[in-house]
């Protein structure tokens, strides 16, 4: 919560026009134990089986069996910001983090190893792995690049046109196998071939898009800044803009069991749309804290994380 | 030899009295004119021991670091919020105010209706900054749309919480002092800004709906300074107090007042120097003139004790006056030189304040051998005693003895031994009760004011009302120049901020890297994702830019990156472990060029305070006592003499550690004097005892015997001086400064433990070891025999 109000605080101040810079780590330096984990900034979460796990800042990574008691993972061994994970059972998994990082777990997320540190040190932003030999992980200025050893090699992957360096923010599959990437100024991208070749989809948009879901009917939902949600036919040709009722940047969204999308973002809102999407309920925290990422549980709790770590509902 | 050095006196002073009385004269008048030029004179940094590294590190960064001198006013709806148009106005009008008030640097006051507080939306087109105010609101174009308006925006700027209450219940407004004057160059007297602010602010701004907090460094000083000067008001209680107590005591007002004036003279001696040696008087050390003041009676009573017990015994008042100063020149002397030694250990404490207090304080004391050991009994030698008082006093005495001879009861060799083992389990109870007592302040707020004052409410309602930390330990970390431009670096201070923020007891960590991280992301479209340090110089410089100034995270060469933790309490436990944090820390990551110092922002201060404190205080302690044993082996000869004198005074102080646990009076700049100079001072109580008891020895009266004529000669005069001594500093108590309130209850209960102790545990120490290990040759008399 503290650190939501430093942002803001912050961009009380901001005036300046940004450049756009390269990042890359410091020496290596495994992550600290601190007492209370999941209250550090977080960005992403994923799930393992049942279990619930997330990532942020200083190497944290946090899960939970009931979305209730949270503890830290036992080693991981990068102490900088970590911003996506996925598993591909309820044991193995992988997290990206900036300056290339890729870790590789194979228990559920107690353990990590320093997989690969990418070349380029790119900063890692999304991975989808196919299977536990099969992924791709996307970055800043249009990166990709695929694995078909489970992580020991990596090959670059060409997803924009030539000189495009366009963030590529989120990358997903939709319930029929097509990949998604959800990138920078209104940007998308879709390959019918498990990544090997990308199309450049045309959205419609002109704001960065953060964000997408696959949806259990074939669709597809794109979502981003100013509170921009698009639906899409199955092979994303046709996009249509949603009433998310809000303008703020959303940063993750998920399909609950019910079939009702749930959205999150900065600025301390929830979302939850009707079966048919046709409208949002849109709410806004008292303490205006910003959610990166949302996990839907079974018992239909809705785990919410940001910067002031894992939130109530 | 003594001896006959002691009767040389006698002999030369009571021969020339008059020239002595005259030369005294001269010189109290002399001191006495410089005496009335003292003044007050507070000084923070006299408090601070300016030799250890922490404050060393606060001096040279004062004027960069954040939050030395802020002063903070906030405008509190009693009920309801200040979403209206009468609470804005008012927010505007102090704020105002505020800008105008000498002493304040007008670029830094800031609140919802100052334009350098603006909200920033990050939109697709860019960054979107407005006033949160509002371009064109002003004070009178001021309605519910435009209120709505303000609202919203302070919510979406992130001002909920700094600039205003969580609850909406009170805004803020925020400067910084501009001190010195830079155009004057001259300081900011504290005590007036104070008083400008509660009449400026608070008197004009609150009233039954609202009310108006002021906290800050200037404001707590200037607090302290208006507290410190009801102490004339105890002074003039405290002496009435001991002027009806010594007159009940003699039923003479001649005898009340010799050693009341006697005292005084000496104290007008004592400010006069202090004005001499250039220093003033400080509030802290205010106390001091007072026990010298109080030392001085307490020996003058014996002196009046002596001579009327003379008079009693038919002597006319010349012989009495000599056969006093004869008597008592020697105990005095060992007991004035004991309470002088406890007063100048108070050196070795490397903070100025108390290096001052020790130089005045003893110099207080030596002049007591003069006043109350040769001026008065040479007065004394003057006055004449009719029969009817003679007699009047005689039949006191008597009633008096009776008590003395009950209590005599306790050095015969049963008793003395019940006495002794109780007292040996007392002494156990006392040492291990004792562990653990608190190190430096224990209550939140300012430290020397009581935590029903003003100034301590208001900080409680601010920290409630806040997301704001009040107890601010600063990490100075120097790097090379530009060090903010270099990932390296930034990186390594980033964790540094991260570890000592997860340090049990620190609530939150604030750095240039932990901000320059969050304006990473906003710059970068408010992505959480992007929240990390840039690699390149040009990136990392840009993100560095974004984070406001005011907020101090850096210095203009960027050689200085503080780290501020807020703590959640300025506890001595929880200073020393983020010191350990600190200490531990950089032990294990050094890196070049990189230097990680310790410590500035008030809780560093105070860490620093701490330390020096604890060291101090047992080599003091050591240094007076071992002066004690000295002194009481060189007058009487005899180890049992250093037995009997010591163990009464170590129980005393072990319960006067008791006593400061079980009240939460923590070890602290001011009670550390405090204790030293009880053991100095309680040790009088023996001193004279002893020294009775010792004569009486030598004339071959068995101790138990030896010991109820002691006690019957100089018992009521102990228990009389002790309870004088304790209802003066008791008044104490009632001060509004929180430190002289303990000093006052600690002083209190040393005193009369001091006493009780000397009348109890001392003959039964010295008739259980004479039982135990029996003499084997005649007792020396003391060196001099009467």
């Amino acid at each position: 919560m503290l650190l939501g109000n430093r942002l803001r605080v912050l961009m009380a101040a901001l005036t300046l026009v940004w450049v756009h810079g390269a990042y890359a780590a410091g020496a290596v330096e495994p992550a600290m134990t601190v007492a209370h984990a999941q209250a550090s900034p977080l960005v992403a979460v994923a799930k393992a089986g049942t279990r619930v796990v997330a990532v942020g800042d200083h190497g944290v990574v946090v899960m939970s069996d009931d979305g209730e008691h949270w503890r830290q993972a036992n080693t991981v061994p990068v102490d900088s910001l970590l911003t996506a994970l996925t598993f591909v059972d309820d044991q193995q998994g992988w997290a990206v983090g900036q300056a290339g990082v890729i870790l590789h777990t194979t228990d559920g997320g107690e353990h990590w190893t320093l997989q690969q540190r990418l070349d380029e040190q790119p900063g890692l932003l999304s991975l989808w792995f196919e299977n536990e030999r099969h992924g791709i992980v996307v970055g800043a200025y249009g990166y990709a690049a695929q694995t078909q050893d489970g992580g020991q090699s990596w090959q670059r992957l060409q997803v924009g046109e030539d000189g495009d360096d366009y963030h590529l923010n989120h990358l997903f599959a939709s319930s029929d196998g097509t990949l998604f990437i959800a990138a920078e100024m209104g940007n998308a991208y879709r390959s019918t071939d498990h990544g090997a070749t990308w199309q450049a989809l045309d959205t419609g948009a002109t704001g960065s898009l953060w964000s997408g879901l696959g949806l259990r009917d074939g669709q597809v939902l794109l979502a981003g800044m100013t509170g921009r949600v698009l639906l899409g036919d199955p092979a994303g040709d046709n996009w249509q803009t949603l009433d998310s009722g809000t303008e703020e940047a959303i940063t993750a969204l998920a399909q609950l069991a019910d079939g009702r999308v749930a959205l999150v973002g900065n600025g301390g809102m929830t979302a939850i749309s009707d079966a048919a999407l046709t409208r949002f309920n849109v709410k806004v925290r008292e303490d205006r804290v910003n959610l990166a990422a949302l996990a839907p549980l079974n018992d239909g709790q809705i785990i919410l994380v940001g910067s002031a770590g894992v939130m109530p509902q | 030899m003594l001896a006959s050095l002691v009767s040389a006196l006698e002999r030369f002073f009571f021969r020339h009295r008059l020239a002595t009385l005259s030369a005294l004269a001269v010189i109290t008048l002399v001191m006495g004119v410089f005496a009335s030029r003292l003044e007050m004179s507070a000084g923070f940094d006299k408090q601070l021991p300016q030799q250890h590294a922490f404050i060393k590190t606060f001096n040279e960064y004062r004027d960069v670091l954040f939050g030395a001198n802020r002063i903070i006013v906030v405008l509190h709806a009693k009920n309801g919020d200040i979403w209206n148009k009468k609470a804005m106005t008012r927010l505007y009008d102090i704020t105002q105010t505020l800008f105008f008030m000498p002493g304040i640097d007008r670029r830094s006051v800031t609140s919802l209706w100052t334009p350098n507080t603006r909200a920033v939306q990050i939109t697709e087109e860019g960054m979107k900054a407005e006033d949160v105010v509002g371009g064109d609101v002003t004070v009178d174009t001021l309605d519910e749309q435009a209120i709505v308006g303000i609202r919203e925006r302070t919510i979406i700027g992130g001002f909920v919480g700094s600039l205003v209450a969580n609850d909406h219940s009170g805004a803020m407004v925020v400067a910084e002092l501009a001190d010195p004057d830079p155009q004057t160059g001259k300081r900011l007297n504290y005590l007036e800004f104070s008083q400008h602010l509660e009449d400026a602010l608070r008197a004009k701004y609150s009233d039954a709906d609202y009310d108006v907090q002021i906290i800050g460094f200037a404001k707590q000083m200037g607090d302290i300074g208006a507290g410190a000067k009801g102490v004339v008001g105890f002074f003039v209680l405290a002496f009435f107090l001991t002027v009806l107590a010594v007159y009940w005591y003699t039923r003479s007002w001649a005898l009340t007042f010799l050693p009341l004036f006697c005292s005084l003279v000496s104290v007008v001696w004592q400010f006069g120097t202090i004005t001499l040696l250039g220093f003033g008087l400080d509030p802290l050390a205010i106390l001091v003139p007072f026990l010298v003041f109080a030392i001085g009676v307490s020996h003058g009573v014996q002196q009046v004790n002596f001579i009327s017990k003379e008079v009693c015994a038919g002597a006319d008042g010349m012989t009495a006056a000599r056969r006093s100063f004869g008597g008592l020149f020697i105990p005095g002397t060992l007991a004035l030189i004991t309470a002088f030694v406890g007063f100048a250990t108070l050196v070795l404490v490397p903070i100025p304040m108390i290096r001052e207090l020790a130089i005045t304080a003893s110099v207080g004391v030596a002049y007591k051998i003069v006043t109350n050991l040769i001026m008065l009994p040479v007065l004394a030698s003057y006055f004449r005693f009719d029969a009817a008082y003679v007699s009047r006093i005689e039949r006191l005495r008597e009633r008096r003895d009776n008590v003395m001879i009950r209590l005599g009861r306790l050095a015969e060799p049963r008793q003395a031994a019940i006495g002794g083992l109780f007292c040996l389990v007392l002494m156990g109870v006392a040492v291990w009760q004792s562990q653990g007592r608190h190190i430096g302040h224990v209550l939140p707020g300012a430290p020397e004011l009581r935590a029903d004052s003003r100034y301590n409410q208001d900080v409680e309602s601010v920290v409630n009302h806040f997301s704001l930390g009040l107890d601010l330990f600063t990490v100075a970390v120097e790097t090379p120049t530009g060090g903010c431009y270099r990932h390296d670096v930034m990186n390594y201070v980033d964790r540094l901020t991260w570890y000592l923020g997860n340090v049990p007891g620190v609530l939150s960590a604030q750095s240039l890297p932990a901000l320059a991280k969050l304006s990473a992301s906003g710059v970068n479209e408010g992505n959480p994702k992007w929240a990390s340090l840039p690699l390149d110089e040009l990136s990392l410089g840009e993100a560095v830019r974004q984070v406001p100034e005011g907020l101090r995270l850096y210095n203009a060469d960027c050689t200085l990156l503080p780290v501020n933790l807020y703590l959640a309490d300025h506890k001595a436990s929880t200073l020393k472990r983020v010191v350990q944090a600190v200490e531990q820390y950089r032990a294990s990551h050094a890196m070049d060029g990189v230097n990680v110092r310790l410590a500035s922002g008030n809780a560093g201060v105070q860490a620093a305070t701490n330390e020096v404190v604890e060291v101090s205080e047992l080599p003091m302690m050591l240094y007076v006592y071992l002066t004690i044993l000295l002194l009481v082996f060189l007058v009487y000869r005899d180890w049992r003499a250093m037995i009997a004198c010591c163990l009464p005074l170590t129980l005393a102080t072990f319960l006067g550690y008791w006593f400061m646990k079980a009240l939460d009076i923590g070890l602290t700049v001011a009670t550390l004097p405090v204790m030293v100079l009880a053991v100095g001072i309680g040790v009088d109580y023996a001193f004279y005892i002893y020294n009775r008891l010792q004569l009486h020895l030598a004339e071959g009266i068995d101790i138990v015997s030896a010991f109820k004529l002691a006690l019957r000669e100089v018992g009521v005069a102990t228990v009389f001086t002790a309870l004088t001594l304790s209802v003066g500093v008791a008044t104490w108590s009632f001060s509004a400064l929180k430190f002289q309130a303990d000093m006052g209850q600690l002083l209190t209960f040393m005193f009369m433990v001091n006493m009780i102790m000397a009348i109890t545990l001392l003959p039964a120490i010295a008739v259980l070891l004479d039982t135990l290990i029996p003499r084997k040759g005649p007792v020396r008399a003391p060196v001099i025999a009467h």
